[in-house]
Parts: structure tokens; sequence; C-alpha cells
């Protein structure tokens, strides 16, 4: 019997995960770390990682936290770098919120950037993308 | 892809419900069939006549009533969540279809995709 689900789960699936969630505002933003894991863990794919709204926090490569707490943008970043993700920072929610890179500083003759060089800046064209193209997606959020 | 969104924030507590619904016209403009539930604090979202100026913000239904150009035309609101606010009577900004649980659950179903902001 094969039940409610209509894919074979056994098969590896590509997963799109959004999150809109700040790296300090809401613990999804850390559940969604987890499940990112373990996505990988169980030999799926991760075809996209949007961060979107607040999420956008979660690019800043100088997010600075004490010592005994966990520094949520970091962990993120070296996730993504260390699996060689696709992680992509919606620039409107980036710009709006001081998160940008070197294109954008120049475009925008700002003093400094600060985005991950783990991650990108694109439109939401690309989460529609990924939603398309992936298995199955979801939000993390508030 | 039929997308179907569940809108469940409030129009100016935050940026989110801005930002929810530049996805929606994100999904939209990329030719998908786009359909919207406003379901929880998301039904204060359609109230007609919403004066931001003191609020200094963008006022949210002139997004809404550009859905008709990027033809959304299925807009339901969640009865329940109106009643339990009581909102029964107030005017909406744009034409949406009351709907119970069991229409958003049949909405669902149809669904390709389902994003919930």
């Amino acid at each position: 019997m094969r039940g409610l689900f209509v894919c074979d789960i056994t098969m590896p699936r590509s997963i799109a995960i959004m999150i809109t969630a700040s790296a300090h505002g809401a613990a999804s933003s850390q559940t969604a770390l987890a499940f990112a894991r373990a996505v990988i863990e169980r030999g799926d794919s991760l075809q996209c990682l949007f961060f979107y709204h607040e999420a956008a926090s979660l690019g800043s490569a100088l997010a600075i936290t004490p010592q005994d707490e966990i520094n949520l943008p970091q962990s993120w970043q070296a996730f993504i770098a260390d699996n060689q993700l696709e992680a992509i920072v919606c620039i409107a929610s980036g710009l709006k919120r001081g998160i940008i890179n070197a294109q954008e500083q120049a475009r925008y003759e700002k003093t400094a950037f600060n985005l991950s060089p783990a991650m990108a800046l694109e439109g939401l064209g690309q989460w529609v993308e990924a939603v398309r193209l992936a298995d199955q997606h979801i939000v993390f959020g508030n | 892809m039929n997308c179907l969104f569940l809108l469940r924030h409030s129009p100016y507590g935050s940026s989110l419900a801005r930002e929810a619904l530049d996805m929606v016209l994100a999904f939209a403009a990329f030719g998908h069939t786009v359909r919207i539930v406003f379901i929880g604090d998301g039904v204060y979202q359609l109230l007609d006549n919403q004066d931001t100026t003191d609020l200094q913000q963008k006022n949210i239904s002139k997004t809404l009533t550009a859905f008709s150009l990027y033809d959304i035309n299925d807009v339901f609101i969640d009865r329940a969540s109106i009643q339990q606010r009581g909102l029964e009577h107030r005017r909406l900004a744009i034409t949406a279809r009351n709907a119970d649980s069991h229409a958003i659950q049949q909405l669902i179903q149809e669904a390709d995709s389902v994003i919930s902001l």
C-alpha cells in the first residue's frame, strides 16, 4: 500500500527551501538549517536555498555573536560552502536591509559590502524557477 | 503550475504582507496560475478604505487592485477568520469569495504548489 504519498519516498528528491525568519527573531531559521542538513544526510538534493524577507540577515558575513551562542549566519554560510549549494538572498529583501554585494555597493555608492561569498543576490524569479524545478518545497517562516 | 498562496499576516505590523504580495505577483508574472486565500490576520489586508497616511507606509490595497492586471481572479477569504474578528459586514477592497475550511482544503489539494506566508 502506498498510503497518501504520491511520490516514492525511497527515491532521492530535490527540495527547495525558502526561509523568511530572521537570524535571531525566530527559531525557524535554525530549524531550517537542521532540516537542510537532514536533506543532505538523507541523500536528497537541495535545489535552492532562498533567503527572503527578514532571512536576508542570514547573508551577512559580519554578524558576531557571544562565544556561548550559535552564530547562525556563519553556520548557514559554512553549510552552504561545504556542500556547494545554490543559495540566494532576495535582492529586494537584501537591499532594504543593508545586505549587499560588491556590485550593489558600486551601483549605490556605499562604503562597504557584507554579503557572504557563499551566497548570491538574485531576484524572486529564481525562487519561482526553483519551485517549478524541485520535487518539493518548504517555507520556514513566522 | 497551479500555485496557492495562504496569506496569514496583517498588512502593516511587519513588511511580510507586502513582501508576500510581491511574491504572488512574481509567480503570476512568470505565467503561473495563482490562487490566494486570505486567512487569520491576513483578512485585514482586504479591508476597504485603508488610509496609511499617518502610518507613512504604502497602502497595500493598491497592490490588491493590480491583481486583475496579472490575471489573478481566484481570491478567497476564510469565513471563520472574518467571523472571529467581527468583520462580516465590512466592505472589501476587491472581490473575494468566502471559503470555509472544507473549500480551503480542496484548494490545497488542487494546487501543485502551496506557499504559506
